[in-house]
């Protein structure tokens, strides 16, 4: 699987940087300790901790941060690409299909890489929505995830 | 309307503390003296007070005087495990905490920003020895205090190194830490977590314990002769297995009661936490955290074993700290059932004082160990009971007092509405008494008189009406000689008079009580008797509070404001101003 391939998690944490530096620019400063954090819990929604320890605070989840959300979503948006770009290149090569993936994200348009379909666009918008919402972000920042990432994708000329 | 100052008197959580820690010594202390009786006394006291001379043998007494000899023994030996095991494990929680959670110590260099906020933090909160920082678990936003008094440490959640460097959160990483700090500076971090140890402790002793009384209460039982004609069969499913269930049933009740009083003290220390945290500054920033906290919809044994309020009871408690200042049926109730438990453990030393009056063969060993028991209850024991009884119970109807004063509530109905705890606490009593495992088999309510046992809930009503005179003085006096306290400094001398006073009154109505306890039991013509002891104490009380009111209208001049220095009218300062400057006259009660 490409995600978890080393220069699919290459590329996971590149655009999460760039995703984190445009919405969330004061995460930068622990973006490497929240990012690392997150990859290590396979990007997995963290359980809540600590709610009811002796002396504790008593509410475990206070903020979303978005450094972990955005390295759930882009990965999963990633598969996501992925699996539509194997659908159109069915005989190709993974290394293909990974170049493939990565020129997705590239502002400039590259040879015999088409760019996605107002649809898929659509399907990636709604998957960034979905899971930043279950990361628990709220619905507004959510969608300011989402079109942000959308955005990046659908920028090629 | 002013906010009253939950810190304007002594922290009743102390008392909750001490409750807590009495409790668990009682449970421990009196199983072990049960488990003793069951071995030595066996059938010796079937009924307390109901001896008969013709049956005891020399065998009996002889196991009898053993029992009284090992009684101190083995008391000390329970207390030494209890807190034995209770000392290694609060000794040990640091390295607990940090080794279940995952903790790593802060990097001053890498984090020096976190840490110089935190130092700031620290320094708002005054708090003479900065605390070792330590962060975990991944994942985690939320905080907790822990260490030693003298060596206090904080664990952080690593998501609030985020909080402080987002705008939108600087408010709430503050409240989250100056609530942590607002631990250590309310001095919760060592008693709450020796309550916990000691809550661990009582958890590891008690099931061995009771095993020990129903191993020993089923080998006495097969080694009284008169019942040996039951079958095997029988004896399991008619006795063995119902006293089992029975016991785990008792069992069970104890360890909640316990918990729930350390469930109650852990509650009202995140509220103070929330109030000093409030008092240095955060009151946004938690305001903000509780109001958004889901609380998510935990099954009933989770909820039951909650130690943190719900957020929108600390939001409540933050807006309107007059939650703080009420006398919940709680408090009474666990601290009757205490008592009653205590009580039950130590009634076997009564019960041999009437043996040893009945036989002159033990009535020199009577003489010294009977008397040395009784000095042993009336010094130590019943007055560390009542002092239990006047720091938990009277400090809470002290505050009542002065908040309803605050809120000008005055009139015959808050005296009234004292005799629902009254109550209470007397039903907590007997329950006590009746949970000590076994002890309600060894009670024959048929053996009791009918008028006896009829007159009973009479009895528990008058004793009742005794304690609920004792909980009105306390409130009368709290009004008169608290509530005519004036200036900024809180009257923490005479709170701590009153609550030293209120307990030789309650001694003065306990002793006869527990004296004469046993009497309806005996006999419906004991009734009488023992209702017109209590009777004569309630006249001697009222009498002396009669002549403590006088002295204290003759002696008590009239409060001057302490800005101006101009004499206020009524002898009352709570909820007055001066009619001069305007200023608050007692200002120890309100936040400022």
């Amino acid at each position: 699987m490409f995600t978890n391939s080393k220069e699919g998690r290459e590329l996971i944490e590149a655009l999460s940087r760039q995703l984190v530096e445009q919405i969330a620019p004061e995460e930068m400063e622990v973006f490497d300790d929240l990012y690392q954090e997150a990859a290590a819990n396979s990007f997995q929604p963290a359980k809540k901790k600590g709610e009811d320890d002796a002396l504790g605070f008593g509410v475990a989840e206070i903020m979303i941060a978005v450094t972990p959300v955005a390295g759930t979503v882009i990965s999963a948006v990633i598969s996501f690409l992925a699996s539509e770009v194997l659908k159109v290149t069915k005989d190709e090569a993974s290394a293909v299909i990974q170049k493939k993936v990565k020129a997705l994200f590239n502002p400039k348009k590259q040879d015999g890489v088409e760019p996605l379909t107002q649809a898929q666009l659509g399907q990636v918008k709604k998957l960034a929505v979905k899971l930043a919402r279950q990361s628990g972000m709220k619905e507004e920042e959510a969608d300011r995830l989402a079109l942000t990432l959308v955005g990046s994708l659908a920028l090629q000329k | 309307m002013k906010k009253l100052n939950p810190f304007a008197f002594p922290s009743e959580t102390s008392a909750r503390f001490s409750l807590l820690v009495f409790g668990a010594a009682i449970v421990v202390g009196s199983l072990a003296l049960v488990t003793l009786g069951k071995l030595t006394l066996n059938s010796l006291i079937s009924v307390s007070f109901r001896v008969d001379a013709d049956f005891i043998r020399n065998a009996d007494l002889n196991m009898a005087y053993l029992y009284l000899c090992s009684a101190p023994v083995v008391i000390a030996a329970s207390l030494g495990a209890l807190f034995g095991v209770a000392y290694f494990t609060y000794h040990r929680h640091p390295k607990q905490i940090q080794h279940s959670k995952d903790l790593k110590a802060l990097d001053s260099t890498r984090d020096q920003n976190f840490l110089a906020a935190l130092r700031g933090l620290a320094q708002r909160a005054d708090i003479p020895s900065f605390p070792e920082i330590y962060l975990g678990p991944p994942g985690a936003q939320d905080g907790q205090a822990f260490g030693f008094r003298s060596h206090p440490m904080l664990r952080l959640g690593p998501g609030l190194k985020v909080m402080r460097i987002k705008e939108n959160f600087a408010a709430q990483f503050r409240a989250v830490v100056l609530h942590e700090l607002g631990h250590i500076k309310n001095d919760d971090v060592q008693r709450s977590y020796f309550a916990e140890a000691i809550w661990k402790a009582l958890l590891l002793l008690t099931p061995p314990l009771v095993c020990a009384i129903s191993l020993t209460t089923i080998y006495v039982y097969f080694n009284l002769g008169e019942r040996s004609v039951l079958s095997p069969f029988f004896v399991l499913f008619l006795v063995v297995i119902p006293f089992a269930l029975l016991v785990l049933i008792e069992l069970g009740l104890i360890v909640w009661v316990v918990h729930y009083i350390r469930r109650g003290m852990l509650r009202v220390r995140e509220i103070y936490a929330d109030w000093r945290a409030a008092q240095w500054g955060a009151l946004d920033g938690l305001t903000s955290i509780l109001s958004a906290a889901k609380q998510d919809s935990l099954p009933f044994w989770k909820r039951l074993m909650r130690v943190h309020p719900k957020p929108e009871d600390r939001l409540r408690a933050l807006n309107d700290p007059g939650e703080l200042f009420r006398l919940t049926f709680d408090l009474p109730l666990f601290t009757g059932f205490l008592l009653g438990f205590a009580f039950s453990g130590i009634g076997p030393l009564f019960g041999l004082f009437s043996i040893f009056r009945l036989v002159p063969l033990g009535s020199e060993l009577f003489s010294t160990l009977g008397l040395s028991s009784i000095a042993f209850f009336l010094t130590l024991a019943l007055p560390t009971f009542l002092w239990l009884l006047a720091s938990a119970v009277g400090l809470q109807i002290q505050r009542e007092a002065a908040a309803d004063l605050s809120k000008g509530m005055g009139g015959l109905y808050p005296y009234l509405r004292l005799f629902p705890p009254a109550i209470l606490l007397h039903i907590g009593f007997e329950a006590g008494v009746y949970l000590m495992p076994f002890e309600n088999i060894q009670v024959d309510p048929l053996s009791m008189e009918i008028g006896a046992t009829l007159a009973f809930p009479f009895w528990i009503l008058g004793i009742s009406s005794m304690t609920w005179l004792w909980m009105s003085a306390i409130r009368f006096f709290t009004r008169r000689w608290i509530g005519a306290h004036g200036g900024p400094g809180s009257p923490i001398a005479k709170i701590q008079t009153m609550t030293i006073l209120s307990i030789p009154t309650l001694f003065s109505f306990y002793v006869p009580f527990a004296l004469t306890r046993g009497w309806p039991a005996v006999s419906e013509n004991m009734l009488l008797p023992a209702f017109l002891v209590l009777l004569a104490m309630g006249f001697l009380f009222s009498l002396s509070c009669l002549m403590g009111w006088l002295l204290l209208s003759v002696l008590s001049p009239l409060p001057k404001c302490h800005r101006c220095g101009a004499v206020h009218s009524v002898r009352q300062t709570i909820g007055q101003v001066c009619a001069k400057c305007g200023t608050n006259l007692a200002e120890w009660l309100y936040v400022t």
